[in-house]
């Protein structure tokens, strides 16, 4: 669903990411996690065709993002670090928006149903400028979800989350995976990652350092079987230092 | 004030100066307004003065203005505001409510007596010796910001409900005092009558000499011509200064808590403003939602103009305030025309003028969109249709104004109808250029990732010092209709067939423009997070 061959960002001298190749097959997630800096968030916004790639191709549902941008687009969505809702509409506004743009006014999710799932009903004529970070992650999930994308791009998606608000969360990202949506979740808490995610890659400096599943990225490490992605993490990064 | 304080003030002013200075779009910002208020220092005598006999009513109406304005914005903060990081980092240390009212007056007088100096700049020696107006307005405002501050420290004894229903007054206050104000003085410069002998008259009565006491003094140490009188006005003004000042300072009122929430809230609608969105105070605002069957006539990039409609209905409490504060500028001009030639460019000069500001004043497009291009990039739709149901609202808004002017002029002033007729053709094309450019501005001075800029978190909202370029840019893309005007002159052409080269030169620039707009849009990259 998901298809990266020798992805190359640079920004100006710097390379953000270097020659990246991974896959996400449907159903699958794949936590993309790194230090600060590693190109993480440049990977998944070249994925959603907000940034053209600097070489390699970028696939998404077979088609490639630079040459059909269009077809790719819709089969994807992307929920954003920071999340910057237009704050003179309402939450109800917003979504409306966004199915409105995607054209998924026929065959999409029911709007008032995704409010009630991520408990935005009361603040439904609310402005989003009122809403809190909390709030305005869980309507970017919603706005994510309203087309039935095949490919879901989230990055940190659990900041500013209340307990409640990370378990929804949570529950939306495996209920997306299980209708067969391929998901890359990009985030800095390895325990999240650990229990979400069917595969793991890490990044350092835009360049890949392992990926696999828990158990087969332990191995490589030479690992207890026991060890969590925490030590797996601390273990590669340290050594590519 | 401890040491401490004296010291973080002096380090951050260093700090700002060296931020500016490094920049290097703000240095040339910079340089240019040193080089034009040198101009003004240098040619400040050479002039005749721009008013009559009667210097004493501009001046005191502008006291009496930059006065109330002043006082009644002290309604608008319940508690003093203070920059976030002072909130984060001040607020905990062990200083006194007085020493943090200290620290931020030492912020806010150089700014009053800079603005003064300017004011300064700006009438010369039209309004009475230089120095004296400075040291008077200088006063007059020293004495406000005290007052502004004492009001806004004071209302956080106030309940909150009160407070608010304050600065809702205030806010209207405030935009009477500018309406009227600015209307007084355009009629006082231009000695139209009226509005100068009122003021004379008001200002003499003892009720306004205790009410708007900083603007009478100063009027009166300006305009006086003995010395006792000069001494007597100026001790009126050092009095004014101090009096207020111990008022300030005596009563030690804990105001951190109000302060905190007016520091945020003041910070968020500052965001908003770099932003180029609509100031506006969200807190609790609840509305009811559009989402009726007619949305559905919206799909795809149809989406867009429907957000766009919705979001200026929203915005129309800050966007009419301005518009009519601009026509208050532009009206008189328009119908001074008269029915020849020449007279006709006074109406010109006010019709551009409703174009240029119509143009940032309806900015429901791109310029609203810069934290949100990665939102819009992403949408299944073809880039060009993005761009083009951004760039509808301002268009027609702005278009709709400029022709209503026109009618207006053309059914209501005897002027020569064939000019105007083609000022209202050539209005739309000359309003797309603009309207473009000012979009092509969000992506060409938008801060590369990495940069300083982009780290310092620069602002490519309207209000930023890089957009001014964009002035520049604007008469350079004008350039080609007037060029194709005069070859036509020159050949001799009719009239009609140069006006069609200029609309057909200028439609291929906005076309062009258009072109780069698009391709700027789906290139351009703003700063990255990881």
């Amino acid at each position: 669903m998901i298809e990266l061959d020798r992805f190359s960002k640079r920004y100006g001298d710097r390379a953000a990411v270097a020659e990246l190749s991974f896959a996400v097959s449907p159903g699958d997630i794949l936590g993309l996690v790194g230090p600060n800096g590693a190109g993480k968030t440049t990977t998944l916004r070249a994925i959603a065709g907000v940034l053209r790639p600097g070489g390699g191709t970028i696939r998404v549902g077979g088609f490639d993002v630079v040459k059909e941008p269009r077809q790719a687009k819709r089969e994807l969505a992307l929920v954003p670090d920071t999340p910057n809702p237009y704050e003179l509409l309402t939450v109800r506004e917003h979504l409306e928006f966004v199915r409105l743009a995607y054209g998924a006014t026929r065959d999409g999710r029911d709007p008032e149903e995704l409010l009630a799932k991520f408990e935005l009903e009361d603040k439904r004529d609310e402005l989003c400028g009122s809403l809190s970070r909390g709030m305005r992650q869980k309507l970017a999930i919603c706005c994510a979800l309203l087309h039935r994308p095949k490919a879901l791009l989230l990055d940190e998606p659990l900041t500013g989350l209340d307990p409640y608000g990370t378990r929804v969360m949570r529950e939306a990202i495996l209920s997306a995976a299980a209708e067969g949506a391929a998901i890359i979740v990009s985030s800095h808490q390895l325990e999240l990652v650990e229990r979400l995610c069917t595969r793991v890659l890490i990044v350092q400096r835009g360049r890949k350092v392992v990926e696999g599943t828990l158990e087969e990225i332990r191995e490589v490490a030479a690992l207890a079987p026991d060890a969590t992605l925490e030590e797996v993490f601390f273990h590669f990064v340290e050594e590519s230092r | 004030m401890s040491v401490p304080l004296l010291a973080l003030w002096w380090l951050g002013q260093r700090a700002w100066l060296r931020h500016q200075v490094r920049r290097p779009r703000r240095l040339l910002v910079i340089v240019v307004v040193i080089g034009l208020l040198v101009l003004r220092v240098v040619t400040i005598r050479q002039h005749a003065p721009l008013l009559g006999s009667d210097t004493q009513s501009p001046l005191l109406l502008l006291g009496s203005m930059l006065f109330l304005l002043s006082v009644a914005s002290g309604f608008l903060q319940q508690g003093p505001r203070f920059a976030p990081a002072d909130v984060d980092f001040l607020f905990p240390a062990p200083v006194s409510p007085r020493g943090l009212l200290l620290f931020r007056l030492l912020h806010l007088w150089p700014a009053a007596l800079l603005s003064s100096a300017f004011v300064v700049l700006m009438f010369g020696d039209t309004v009475g010796s230089p120095w004296r107006v400075f040291v008077g307005l200088g006063a007059l405002q020293v004495t406000a910001l005290h007052l502004q501050l004492l009001v806004s420290i004071l209302l956080t004894r106030a309940d909150d409900a009160v407070a608010k229903r304050l600065r809702g007054g205030a806010r209207v206050v405030l935009l009477l005092v500018l309406f009227a104000g600015v209307f007084a003085l355009i009629a006082a410069i231009s000695e139209h009558g009226g509005p100068g002998a009122v003021i004379a008259e008001v200002a003499r009565s003892p009720a306004a000499r205790v009410l708007i006491f900083p603007a009478t003094a100063c009027a009166d140490f300006v305009a006086a011509d003995t010395a006792a009188r000069t001494l007597v006005a100026l001790l009126r003004l050092a009095l004014g200064v101090a009096g207020t000042f111990a008022l300030l300072m005596v009563p030690e009122i804990d105001f951190r808590e109000e302060s905190i929430d007016t520091t945020a809230r003041v910070a968020r609608l500052l965001a908003q403003r770099r932003r180029g969105e609509t100031v506006i105070d969200l807190d609790g605002r609840r509305v009811a939602s559009r989402t009726g069957r007619a949305t559905r006539l919206f799909s795809g990039a149809g989406a867009i103009l429907w957000k766009n409609s919705i979001v200026l209905s929203r915005s129309l409490r800050t966007v009419v305030p301005g518009i009519l504060f601009g026509l208050l500028f532009v009206l008189p001009a328009l119908f001074a025309s008269r029915r020849d030639v020449l007279g006709v460019f006074p109406a010109m000069m006010a019709i551009t003028m409703a174009t240029l500001f119509g143009s940032n004043a309806f900015n429901f497009d791109l310029r609203r969109e810069v934290e949100r291009i990665d939102s819009l990039r992403a949408l299944p739709l073809p880039a060009a249709a993005i761009v083009l149901a951004e760039l509808v609202t301002p268009w027609v808004l702005s278009v709709g104004l400029q022709e209503l002017l026109v009618a207006t002029v053309v059914l209501t002033v005897d002027v020569d109808r064939e000019w105007f007729g083609a000022l209202a053709l050539a209005l739309p094309i000359v309003t797309a250029v603009l309207v473009v450019i000012d979009n092509l501005s969000v992506f060409l001075f938008a801060p590369k990732p990495g940069s300083a800029d982009a780290r310092a978190g620069a602002g490519s909202g309207a209000g930023s010092p890089a957009q001014l370029l964009r002035v520049l840019v604007w008469f350079v893309a004008l350039l080609p209709a007037a060029g194709a005007l005069l070859v036509a002159r020159l050949l001799d052409a009719r009239h009609w067939v140069g006006l069609t080269a200029a609309a057909a030169v200028e439609l291929l620039v906005a076309v062009a423009l258009f072109v780069a707009l698009v391709r700027c849009f789906e290139r351009r990259e703003f700063a990255a997070g990881e």
